[in-house]
């Protein structure tokens, strides 16, 4: 394959950012209007088949640089996947159900509380292994100029990684939050490939102004409970002093208020961090010569949620159907690639093909990103 | 004449434009830089139909993509394979076809399901049965058990009588009674025969006839193997399990959540008019628990959080206090259920 002759100048990726979808939802609207006919009537085992069929058509009207991606994933292995699952969990499940309480009932208490607590920690591991290879099994069923991508992974480091954060996280009162999503944001995609070339991602510190805004969270929270407090008990006082006669009144209004401003407040100064985290970290990626940005402002996120709620609302639940095909949107519309590719130069993934499937993590239901 | 496209070898990522051509049964793949390929078309998998190409790949060559975006030659055409829509089986098929086919087999499924406790139930050994009810009846903690365990004179002849009558209505069948006090117009019959009488149906009740038609219904359902049925139902596996592990942790509140089926109340129904008449007592007080029950349903006011417990488990057939009043012989001379003074003692059980 020595055509260096026949090579043409290396193709420069941002005419269009680099990334493009070019679906359309009246298209998209037969397939999981006959996705979810054929998931009913089968009893929903068609669900994986379905996720497929979408799969390829949003990857499918995805271009990247000049060419669109393909999703190769198929149904049955999902299927399969499932099935594997099942086959692990429903046992584990049934002892966690009954045999723990037949233990204690017959005086093994201690027992089965050691097995319960090792049980638990299990399970929150392989939520990190799952989450790994959620991404290990999109990338490598990602193919683009007929490459695909991998790791050389199992997850299995990942899973170990992800469960001492949680810890970490929980033993500060989840301060460490921000570092922690960095930290694993970079374990993940680091450990991934595409065609033969690694994914760059962060190295040192975390990237700044993250705690910020995570504590700002912790700021409003507790600057929202004083004044709640502050309200409340001057109401009571003033009315136990009897210069207020609705005091009962003010107090209940003001606790109201309180909680109203903390429902709305929290969820939005959440966004704001989680806007400049995924912004942080793509922004820190790269493969080959391109560096990648993510351009989405927190505003585009709850813009994004608002729509996904309106949406499902003013189709009294159909929308639903549309929000993978609106978060797909999202993300390739503001995701970018900057740099030049020389598109000859990359080879074939040389990364096992894993049969695992996204059953693991489709299990617990968690998203690659 | 001309079919071309671009192709990718799969093993770097260079794009080639190329011509495809007929050659015998084969196809001949020209791509700019590379030796022409002979592919049999039998060996090309169809990937996608893209808006821009029609996507193949060779399963034997990881990363073989050949995408035409120009099919102008029918030869060519007719030697390429044809995409999947829905699946391989479903296409074959055809949709239509598919989602009737599939949607009756998941229907009789569901009514396979639905069907199989009622199917089950009369296999369960008698012994199996009394041993659930009993491993559920020593569960039950916290529960105020009026006249059980209690030596007092006054509550052994309540009970007594309400044994009485029990044997009355059901000669043959081994039956187990006890009243709870709850104030719940309502009974439920556990797996073995045991039945719960709640106080707030002795109370609410006109008199002893009232109480023994529906007492001969709760019979009834255990005979018909309906508890059994709910049971299975309802509970499934869970409660076997949970039974076999040593720890039911049923409470009342579990039991008085299963309900029959309404083919099930109708059974009962008609049995429970059996038994009156052959105990000699009038269905027509019954009839008139009934209608009230009826009434309370249609004129949701009232004692509507007591007297909705028994129509919760026990769905309404419609015409049902119609059929105990039918039932009534006008002419013929009923026995009471009990005497007046033995009520009194029934309803004196939880005081």
């Amino acid at each position: 394959m020595d055509d260096l002759t026949d090579r043409r100048a290396p193709a420069t990726a941002p005419e269009y950012d680099g990334f493009a979808f070019r679906g359309r939802w009246q298209e998209f609207l037969p397939i999981v209007a006959t996705n979810l006919l054929l998931t009913i009537v089968t009893l929903g085992f068609y669900r994986f088949w379905a996720k497929a069929r979408e799969r390829r058509y949003l990857w499918g009207e995805t271009v990247f640089v000049d060419d669109r991606l393909e999703w190769t994933g198929t149904g049955r292995e999902m299927f399969v996947g499932f099935l594997i699952v099942m086959a692990v969990f429903i046992p584990l499940g049934l002892i966690v159900q009954f045999g723990l309480p037949a233990m204690i009932a017959r005086g093994y208490g201690l027992l089965a509380g050691v097995l319960s607590l090792i049980v638990y920690i299990g399970f929150f591991y392989m939520i990190g292994v799952a989450r790994f290879r959620a991404i290990r099994y999109r990338i490598s069923r990602t193919r683009w100029h007929g490459v695909r991508g991998g790791s050389d992974q199992g997850g299995w480091g990942y899973g170990g990684q992800a469960l001492v954060s949680t810890i970490f996280v929980g033993l500060t009162a989840g301060l460490l939050q921000p570092w922690a999503m960095a930290t694993l944001w970079r374990a993940r995609f680091g450990a991934m490939s595409f065609g033969d070339a690694p994914i760059g991602v962060g190295e040192g510190p975390i990237p700044k102004g993250l705690f910020a805004r995570w504590f700002l969270i912790y700021v409003a929270f507790v600057g929202i409970m004083i004044a709640l407090f502050a309200m409340t008990f001057g109401a009571v006082l003033g009315g136990m002093i009897g210069e207020d006669a609705d005091s009962g009144a003010v107090a209940a209004v003001s606790v109201l208020i309180g909680v109203f401003v903390l429902y709305l407040t929290l969820p939005v100064l959440f966004v704001t961090y989680y806007a400049k985290y995924v912004r942080e970290m793509v922004g820190e990626m790269s493969w080959m010569n391109l560096d990648f940005t993510f351009t989405a402002s927190t505003w585009d996120w709850i813009k994004l949620y608002l729509g996904h709620a309106l949406l499902v609302l003013v189709t009294l639940g159909f929308g639903y159907l549309f929000i993978g095909y609106r978060n797909w949107a999202f993300f390739v519309c503001h995701l970018e690639a900057r740099g030049t590719l020389d598109i000859d130069l990359i080879r074939q993934s040389e990364t096992r093909m894993r049969t695992d499937a996204e059953g693991l993590a489709d299990a617990f239901d968690i998203g690659a990103i | 004449m001309a079919v071309s496209g671009w192709h990718y070898d799969g093993v770097t990522a260079a794009r080639r434009s190329v011509t495809v051509e007929v050659r015998g049964a084969r196809l001949a793949i020209f791509a700019e830089g590379l030796e022409p390929q002979l592919v049999e078309p039998e060996l090309l998998r169809p990937v996608e139909k893209r808006r821009d190409a029609e996507v193949y790949a060779l399963d034997d060559v990881e990363g073989w993509r050949l995408g035409l975006t120009e099919i102008d030659d029918a030869l060519v055409e007719a030697r390429l394979p044809e995409f999947e829509i829905y699946g391989s089986t479903i296409d074959r098929i055809g949709l239509p076809k598919f989602l009737a086919v599939a949607g009756a087999i998941s229907a009789a499924v569901i009514a396979l399901f639905w069907l199989a406790p009622g199917w089950l139930a009369p296999l369960v050994p008698v012994e199996t049965e009394r041993a659930l009810g009993d491993a559920l009846f020593a569960d039950m903690k916290g529960v105020d058990l009026c006249g059980v365990d209690d030596a007092a004179a006054s509550r052994a002849e309540g009970l007594a009588a309400l044994n009485a009558l029990a044997t009355r209505l059901a000669p043959d069948t081994p039956i187990d009674l006890g009243v709870v006090g709850f104030d719940m117009v309502n009974a439920v019959t556990l797996p073995g025969g045991r039945i719960l009488v709640f106080d707030g149906l002795i109370q609410n009740a006109e008199g002893p006839d009232e109480l023994a038609g529906v007492l001969a219904h709760e019979i009834a359902h255990y005979q018909e193997r309906h508890v059994m049925a709910a049971m299975i139902r309802e509970l499934g596996f869970s409660l076997i399990l949970t039974t076999v592990g040593g720890s039911a942790g049923t409470s009342i509140n579990d039991l008085t959540s299963l309900s029959f089926s309404r083919s099930a109340e109708r059974e009962a129904d008609a049995a429970a008019i059996a038994m009156l008449d052959d105990a000699d007592i009038s269905p027509a007080p019954t009839a008139a628990f009934f209608r009230g029950l009826q009434a309370d349903e249609e004129d949701m006011m009232g004692d509507m959080a007591t007297m909705a417990s028994f129509v919760s488990t026990h769905p309404a057939s419609e015409g049902r206090a119609d059929r105990f009043a039918a039932a009534v012989d006008e002419d013929r001379d009923y026995a009471p259920a009990m005497t007046a003074a033995e009520w009194e003692t029934v309803q004196a059980l939880c005081k």
